[in-house]
């Protein structure tokens, strides 16, 4: 005999593989015509290198102005720190102890193409506010482009467990 | 239906009721790991109010959340398959497993690799949460408990899978019973997803973590961890799925429709659960887009089985409601069993989990999942699913598996009615606490009183998971009370509550199509799709290892 199937619950499977379609309608637009897009592969590094300093761009982190007119910010995650060329101080919000660490200062309107990387573990990074989210890892460098469009000050926060200064990990954008 | 006896009954045989003993003990291991994993949730939640008992205790917060992490999905979810999937296959085979040296022998493995895991933990020296991403290194014995505890789980399905062959010798051209069946299918699916996790272990981390080998690939063993590590959520989901379909709609006093259609879901399941996992790498570099888009892809594909599940399950439901004489287009569901403690529990979860479901498919969409990964939204989701529908299932469905191994009467009904919905409002204020947090970007596995960031947005966020985690705790310590007075008690249990009947069918398994239960077939087609998901991932990230271990815990 055949499968047995109820004709109302035949028409519940069509409707939900309708409306699953519709959702991959729906990503593919904010893919090609939103233009959201996802890292992907870009190149491997010695993790060992980027520690001794050898590795360009993460020879220099900060941000750099290119010829084009575009920004690349070069970002070295450790623990747990972020590295961006620049510090500033500001409040530890757990000690309310000062404290130095990175920022990236971005004139407004600026696209940047964020090249980032690890020198040990695992990290992840998190500009609060921005579809800028993505991971660290030792060995491969993350690219990612994002468009600072007004001014702001913007956390950028590891999320990854990194080890137990995890949640003492974060460096500042700061959109002006 | 079928003259067959269908359900739990008490044991008729000695070799029988050996297995049921180590079976029982199985079952009492996993609740050890309940009672540890949900006392560090206790930590957890007074954190969100500011109490820091990890800043001050014996133990770092990340320690603690190891030990939650642990225990609850690998140990506690693990334990409790092990022993309730083998229970099941015993009624449904109506005959003791070939043979008991294996269900002894899982059940030493689970304990072994309990305690293995457990030192390390307890001592600080694996203090790499339950993902256990390289190259942060934890100590050799962690990698080699959680290796005996995924062992534990291919000794049971050999188990199961020889006692199918030495039945179907008995009973030529007959399916496969439909408990049985559902048990069995979950486990080929988990036992070849967790080749990955096989590979990471026996390959990298147990040689790194012992010296053998100075560096790994980090990448590699992340993506042999999400091979292994999107299935698992199906392989604690799929034990619970088999209660939802042969315990529940029966004690609501309804039938099912179709036997072909349970058993084409969970092929659903053995077919699209593995070759998805890339959806958890989605922000990863060293990964081509279109191989994320098309595991993206296929995680929608493996909606469509829960879907058909519910849809599947309130028919039953709604079926039995109206037997019981529940009228109105909503109205039936006030005669659904609300007075029975293990029914109750179970359809609570079921709700959970629909909202588990939607936020699931959130994060796996392609693009939205930006706003959301590594953000508190997935302890949200997953709270909701794996602490929801599975946690919340077992709970409840040990308001009859005590008295079924022990014979002894449940403690106190309404004090079991009151546990599972002081859980189930709990948890649904906890997760949305953390799903609304997570949208304002705050990141998963934050030590709160302790971070040195924050945003005022969060507030609110922290207060609904914190008041929603206390009142988890309160129904976990009513849980452990409830458990340890019926163990306690005098009170024999009626045959009837040491009875677990299933569902009945409209369309029995007479009627399904042969070619279900060509369990070798379906496992061949499962593995090429593993392959063809997976050899162009390793092709195309490479291998390259040039990760020390680093040990900052």
């Amino acid at each position: 005999m055949g499968l047995q199937i109820e004709k109302v619950e035949k028409r519940f499977v069509w409707a939900t593989i309708g409306a699953l379609a519709l959702g991959v309608v729906a990503i593919g637009y904010s893919v090609t015509e939103m233009g959201v897009h996802l890292p992907g592969h870009d190149h491997r590094i010695d993790p060992m290198q980027v520690v001794r300093g050898e590795a360009a761009p993460f020879d220099e982190p900060g941000l750099h102005e290119l010829e084009d007119g575009t920004y690349e910010a070069v970002i070295v995650a450790q623990a747990f720190s972020f590295e961006t060329g620049e510090t500033m101080t500001v409040e530890d919000a757990a000690t309310g102890a000062d404290r130095e660490i990175g920022v990236l200062r971005i004139p407004r309107g600026a696209t940047v193409d964020i090249v980032a990387t690890s020198r040990d573990v695992l990290h992840g990074m998190k500009i609060l506010g921005t579809n800028v989210n993505v991971m660290l890892i030792p060995g491969h460098v993350t690219r990612v482009t994002h468009t600072f469009d007004a001014p702001a000050e913007l956390q950028l926060l590891c999320t990854e467990y990194c080890g137990l200064g995890h949640n003492q990990m974060f460096a500042m954008v700061v959109v002006e | 239906m079928s003259a067959e006896a269908i359900g739990i009954q008490p044991p008729r045989t000695g070799e029988e009721q050996t297995q049921r003993t180590w079976l029982k003990w199985h079952l009492y291991l996993g609740y050890i790991g309940l009672a540890i994993g949900g006392l560090m949730g206790i930590g957890q939640a007074l954190d969100r109010l500011g109490i820091d008992v990890y800043g001050t205790a014996v133990m770092n917060y990340f320690q603690g959340l190891t030990l939650h992490g642990v225990t609850l999905v690998i140990v506690f979810t693990f334990t409790f398959s092990n022993s309730w999937v083998a229970l099941a296959a015993i009624r449904a085979f109506d005959r003791p497993l070939v043979n008991t040296r294996l269900v002894i022998a899982s059940t030493l493995l689970s304990a072994a690799g309990v305690v293995l895991a457990a030192i390390p933990m307890l001592l600080g020296n694996a203090t790499v949460l339950f993902t256990m991403y390289a190259p942060l290194q934890a100590s050799f014995f962690f990698y080699l408990g959680a290796t005996l505890l995924v062992i534990g789980t291919w000794v049971t399905l050999a188990a199961m899978l020889l006692t199918r062959r030495e039945w179907k010798a008995d009973n030529p051209g007959r399916a496969t019973p439909l408990a049985a069946y559902m048990g069995i299918v979950t486990y080929i699916m988990w036992s070849m997803a967790s080749v990955g996790i096989a590979i990471e272990m026996l390959a990298f981390l147990l040689p790194w973590s012992l010296g053998l080998i100075d560096t790994v690939d980090p990448l590699t063993t992340r993506t042999l961890f999400w091979m292994s590590g999107h299935p698992i959520v199906y392989f604690w989901l799929l034990p619970v799925y088999i209660s939802w379909y042969l315990v529940v709609p029966q004690r609501a006093g309804g039938r099912l429709f179709s036997d072909g259609v349970v058993r084409v879901v969970f092929l659903m399941f053995l077919l699209l659960s593995t070759p998805v996992g890339l959806h958890h790498q989605f922000t990863d570099p060293g990964i081509h887009q279109g191989l994320k888009f098309a595991h993206g892809l296929m995680t929608f594909g493996v909606f469509l089985p829960s879907m058909i599940t519910a849809f599947t399950l309130m028919a039953g439901l709604e079926d039995g409601a109206r037997r019981r004489g529940g009228t109105g287009l909503v109205g039936w569901i006030r005669k659904l069993p609300w007075g029975d403690p293990v029914a109750t529990g179970q359809l609570l979860a079921m709700l959970g989990f629909m909202l588990g479901g939607i936020s699931g498919l959130i994060k796996a969409s392609y693009t939205l999942n930006l706003v959301v990964h590594n953000t508190a939204f997935v302890p949200g989701h997953f709270h909701l699913t794996v602490g929801t529908a599975v946690t919340l299932s077992i709970m409840a469905l040990t308001y009859w598996l005590v008295p079924h191994f022990t014979g002894k009467a449940l403690w106190n009904r309404k004090a079991a009615l009151a546990q599972v919905w002081i859980y189930f409002v709990g948890v649904l204020i906890f997760s949305r606490g953390q799903i609304a947090n997570g949208i304002e970007g705050q990141p998963r596995r934050l030590h709160a009183s302790g971070a040195s960031f924050g945003s005022e947005a969060w507030a609110l966020g922290d207060l609904m998971t914190g008041v929603g985690g206390l009142l988890m705790s309160v129904a976990g310590v009513l849980f452990f009370v409830i458990l340890g007075q019926t163990l306690r008690s005098k009170q024999t249990a009626t045959l009837e509550e040491q009875t677990l009947e299933f569902s009945e069918f409209v369309h029995d398994d007479r009627s399904s199509p042969a070619v279900l239960d060509r369990l070798g077939l379906w496992t061949a087609a499962a593995a090429l799709l593993v392959l063809a998901a997976y050899i162009p991932a390793f092709i195309q990230q490479g291998f390259d290892p040039t990760s020390p271990g680093f040990t900052f815990f």
